[in-house]
């Protein structure tokens, strides 16, 4: 991060004005927040099922109950499973697409680029009900096309194995743009000096690549890596609309279930519990992935 | 500055206040001396045909009554996830004063105290009389331990729908017939109608691919596999629980129809067919790749319309094989929650009268009266609604069970675990009876 | 000669990759577009009809027999007065954090962290909250909830942003004479612009998207777009040819948006972690 010089000596008249700028967007992000956060652990701490009746007895063995569920366990392979993929594939494409977009010779690059930042503008539950579509085995466009070049037509969402892998293959469709435009937004901020300088010592491209670019993008990679990773760890929407967790369990995520003991079972404290198991899991991932990156930067 | 700083924040929420306050005024009362002049009823209701019906017919109501309706259209999934918040509300501050409620979720709803009783208001009433409903209705969409909470809206039993023009083909006949030693008849038990299904399974234009399959099968987790498994399960004999709420289900009834079940969907149902819910299974026959599908019973005048399918005309109705299939429906209740309860029973009166439901009849709904189902004029638009009329009375509901949302999960679950080969048809029924028991209400 | 070639030859490789990717963007929307102009029989006819009688039924049905119109407004008037306000105070936000380092650098973190959160947790409660005081199934409630999502993205957006202004520029305004606010808004805002409309479109666009909080905190007064799409999904099936129009409505002024000011999203969308 390049650092801005500070106002040498701070009035402290204008400290405390700064720290009253703070205030709003504080109050605006917890105000909503704060209420639920500790409603739900204090729920999480109680046994109760909406429609058996009012809050029950304090229960502190919601979460041991919880974590010994043999379906959450598979919710949680499944996620962590399904949250790498997407990530390393998401960053993986959308780096290798930033890189050509911000090539200042591709022309109709601009098309391009409006092109593929259309699947963030869309949402998700449309994204999921239209690849459904598109996926019918017998009814669908894909199958169809693959017939008439004569490849195997594969039954997508009704085998436990390709279901994991069409689902990820949906949410790299609909998420990777998101990832090209927080990279490129990085890429094209990247100061020309630097190339210029390495372009005197007679680096070639690949060098510049990996002794420029990489390491002045690592903290935009970083922070979409964070936001992207978030998100996925939270994915229950394509998993409610592709499969419904099937075939079998082999798709169902931590928050796909956690939606389901919720508005299906009306486990409010069971699911609280489970949510804040998610919490944890999300903090840890994120604490993980903030190391790695700083190891790999040194 | 903090000051205009707090100001700018103020003034923007209260801007966006006074745009909502707009949007919310409620109409003035009109003049007249009509019951309910300047009252807002307001209902959620599921996305259905038999809803937009009701909506089709609204005007006549307001013209009578001077009471507004609104009716909040939504989807099935999504309607337990939005009425179980509102529901919770206190006795007259919801936002809804009348629901339909489905039958899964009728034990639910009464158990937490929801929904108010309607006995009185039905003794009250000039206008309403329970015995009109068929049974079968009322005891699933009516009452609940021994008041009346609801009045039956529409049925949806489920029943076979097949192809009339493969059924009645000579050459169809005489090759079943060369293989079987018998006539080709309507199967009448499960096992009949598996191995029909097998032999409908053919590649009709010599490509090397089957294009018609035997049965469209909905394999998609937790409704519509757990649904379309309880019809082999009832027709074989088999249901989860006694009317007393005991469970009752065998390991070997249930094992053999998840059996037949998984057999069928190996056998006959298109490859996907694991994965398809209601769209895709319907799709399947409405563009006439299927020789039959297990669905709702009025699903025939649906893939007699042009602009959705192509067997126009080809398709016929009957009961499920074996009988006895699942009973389904959603019923009219007043929660007590409602803000504005005798208003929204005037609707129900209204709704429910003869004259308004033999109208959404003949739109093509589908009755719970048996004088609507008998009217002479419903028949002789719907003749089979003879034969419907007898699968609605023979069909048998989902169990009332007060976590049945909870029980159709896990019957979801483990059927769709036994067609991924992932768990055996034993490790599954042992794990719905022993499910079926920890989530009974007793 | 040959580097040339080389180059050239790279050129031609980076376009097959794009126009590959491209493809695998676009066919799908345009299958979707094609779907809207056609009946259920022909959605789902295989082997296709490439060329039928394209009908709009499927569009006069989402705007005659449910008011998408008023949906429209709604999610219009939610998303846009969520990301202005979030805009405002964020950017106030940021541009403290950007000069002062207020609380660096747990107050950053600490506002990513209420992210982390998974909102099937927090939407029960919230959905309480709302009726106690009052803002269920009113606009400021919904813009209320996004409005918490919005403001960190948004001071991440613009911490990077005002950090790459140069302290000079206010220093002067504020040695002309100017306060810190009036610097605040008559020189720093305006060269920080594009900054600022970039973070409202992106916090346009997650609103607009938006679905959990909105399907539980609207009723049928606030409904927005992706509820009423998801209402389409029946029981007895998908209005897949409803569906279809609706999406193309849904995404035609996002669409548009993103168009318009693409090449200033590109420039600002770094989320404070490069400039």
């Amino acid at each position: 991060m390049v650092k801005t010089p500070l106002f040498k000596s701070l009035p402290s008249r204008d400290r405390t004005a700064a720290k009253k700028l703070v205030a709003p967007a504080v109050i605006g992000i917890w105000i909503v927040i704060l209420f639920p956060l500790l409603y739900a652990l204090y729920v999480s701490f109680h046994d109760w099922i909406l429609s058996q009746g009012k809050i029950g007895e304090v229960n502190f063995s919601n979460y041991i109950t919880v974590l010994k569920d043999p379906l959450l366990l598979n919710a949680a392979k499944n996620t962590i499973l399904l949250t790498v993929s997407v990530v390393v594939l998401e960053i993986a494409i959308g780096f290798g697409l930033a890189l050509l977009l911000n090539n200042k010779r591709i022309r109709l690059r601009n098309l391009y680029l409006f092109i593929l930042l259309v699947p963030m503008l869309m949402p998700p539950i449309t994204v999921g009900l239209i690849w459904r579509l598109l996926l019918h085995p017998d009814l669908g466009i894909i199958n169809y096309m693959l017939s008439l070049v004569g490849l195997p037509q594969p039954i997508w969402l009704a085998d436990p194995v390709l279901a994991m892998i069409t689902i990820i293959i949906v949410d790299v469709w609909h998420e990777t743009s998101f990832i090209i435009l927080v990279l490129l937004a990085g890429l094209t901020s990247l100061p020309d000096e630097m190339y210029e300088a390495a372009m005197i010592d007679g680096a070639s491209a690949w060098q510049k690549f990996k002794f420029v670019t990489l390491p002045l993008m690592a903290p935009t990679i970083l922070v979409a890596t964070i936001i992207r990773m978030i998100a996925a760890l939270k994915t229950y929407d394509l998993v409610y609309i592709l499969t419904r967790g099937g075939p079998g369990i082999s798709t169902e995520t931590i928050s796909y279930y956690i939606y389901k003991v919720f508005f299906v079972f009306l486990d409010m404290g069971k699911s609280s519990a489970m949510a804040f198991i998610l919490l944890a899991i999300i903090i840890l991932m994120t604490l993980i992935l903030m190391r790695v990156m700083r190891t790999a930067e040194q | 500055m903090t000051k205009r700083v707090i100001t700018i924040f103020g003034l923007l929420l209260i801007v966006s206040m006074l745009l909502t306050a707009c949007a919310k005024t409620e109409q003035p009362a009109a003049d007249g001396a009509k019951e309910f002049d300047g009252v807002t009823i307001n209902v959620m209701m599921e996305g259905v045909p038999d809803t937009e019906y009701v909506q089709a017919l609204l005007d006549k109501f307001e013209e009578e009554t001077g009471a507004t309706v609104n009716i909040e259209v939504l989807n099935y999934a999504l309607m337990h996830e939005k009425l179980v918040p509102q529901l919770t509300a206190a006795k007259g501050t919801g936002s809804y004063d009348l629901i339909v409620v489905d039958n899964y979720w009728v034990a639910e709803f009464n158990r937490a105290g929801w929904l108010m009783a309607l006995d009185e208001k039905i003794a009250a009433s000039d206008k309403v009389n329970t015995d009109v409903y068929l049974p079968s209705m009322m005891e699933m969409v009516g009452k609940y331990e021994g008041k009346i909470y609801m009045l039956p809206f529409y049925n949806y039993a489920m029943a076979l729908v097949y192809r009339d023009d493969i059924f009645s083909d000579p050459a169809i006949q005489a090759e079943y017939k060369a293989r079987f030693g018998k006539d080709l008849a309507l199967p009448t038990t499960i096992p009949e109608y598996v191995e029909l299904a097998e032999f409908m399974t053919r590649d009709t234009n010599g490509d090397g691919e089957v294009d018609v399959f035997g049965a469209s099968m909905q394999g998609l987790r937790p409704d519509p596999t757990a649904m379309e498994f309880l019809n082999y399960l009832y027709s074989m004999g088999g249901q989860l629980y006694d009317t007393d709420g005991n469970v009752v289900l065998t390991q070997d009834v249930g094992v053999q129809a998840l059996n037949y079940y998984v057999q069928n969907m190996k056998t006959a149902a298109p490859p996907g067919a694991p994965s398809y819910g209601f769209d895709e299974a319907f799709a399947t026959v409405a563009q006439g790749k299927a020789f039959s599908y297990i669905t709702y019973n009025w699903m025939v005048p649906v893939l007699d319309n042009p602009e959705q399918s192509q067997v126009v005309g080809k398709m016929k109705v009957t009961a499920v094989p074996g009988g006895v299939g699942l009973l389904g429906g959603w019923g009219w209740a007043i929660p007590n929650s409602s803000a504005n309860p005798n208003a929204a029973w005037a609707f129900i009166e209204w709704v429910e009268s003869f004259e308004i439901a033999k109208e959404r009849a003949l739109m093509g709904g589908a009755p719970t009266r048996t004088d609507v189902f008998r009217d002479a004029d419903v028949l002789a638009k719907y003749p089979h609604y003879k034969d419907v009329e007898k699968i609605v009375g023979d069909s048998i509901m989902f169990p009332m069970q007060s976590r049945a949302p909870q029980i159709v999960e896990v019957l979801g679950r483990v059927i769709s675990e036994t067609i991924a080969g992932s768990m055996t048809a034993d490790a599954a029924i042992q794990e719905l009876i022993a499910e079926s028991n920890n989530l009974a209400d007793k | 000669m040959l580097a040339k070639f080389r180059r050239n030859y790279g050129i031609t490789i980076s376009h097959i990759i794009l126009i590959i990717s491209s493809l695998a963007i676009l066919l799908p929307i345009l299958w979707v577009i094609r779907t809207s102009l056609a009946n259920r029989l022909i959605a789902y006819k295989i082997p296709p009809v490439w060329f039928f009688k394209p009908t709009l039924d499927n569009y006069l049905t989402i705007f005659a027999k449910y008011p998408f119109q008023e949906y429209f407004v709604n999610s219009l008037v939610i998303s846009g007065i969520a990301s202005i306000v979030a805009l405002i105070i964020g950017s106030l936000a940021a541009y403290s954090i950007a000069r002062f380092k207020t609380g660096d650098p747990w107050l950053r973190l600490s506002m990513l962290s209420t992210q982390m959160l998974p909102p099937i947790a927090l939407v029960i409660p919230i959905f309480l909250l709302m009726r106690v005081i009052q803002m269920w199934d009113t606009l400021p409630g919904l813009v209320l909830a996004y409005l918490s999502f919005n403001l960190p993205y948004t001071v991440w957006i613009l911490i990077g942003f005002f950090q790459s202004i140069p302290v000079e520029i206010e220093e002067a305004a504020m040695i002309d004479g100017c306060s810190r606010l009036q610097a605040l808004l008559r020189v720093i805002f305006p060269v920080a612009l594009p900054g600022l409309l970039s973070a409202g479109v992106f916090n346009f666009i997650l609103n607009w998207n938006e679905f959990l909080f909105a399907l539980i905190l609207t009723g049928r007064n606030t409904r927005t777009l992706p509820v009423a799409i998801a209402s389409l999904w029946t029981q007895q099936g998908v209005n897949i040819g409803a569906v279809s129009a609706a999406t193309v409505v849904t995404i035609l002024p996002v669409v548009i948006l993103t168009y318009v000011i693409q090449k200033s999203l590109v420039r600002n969308l770094t989320f404070g972690s490069v400039k």
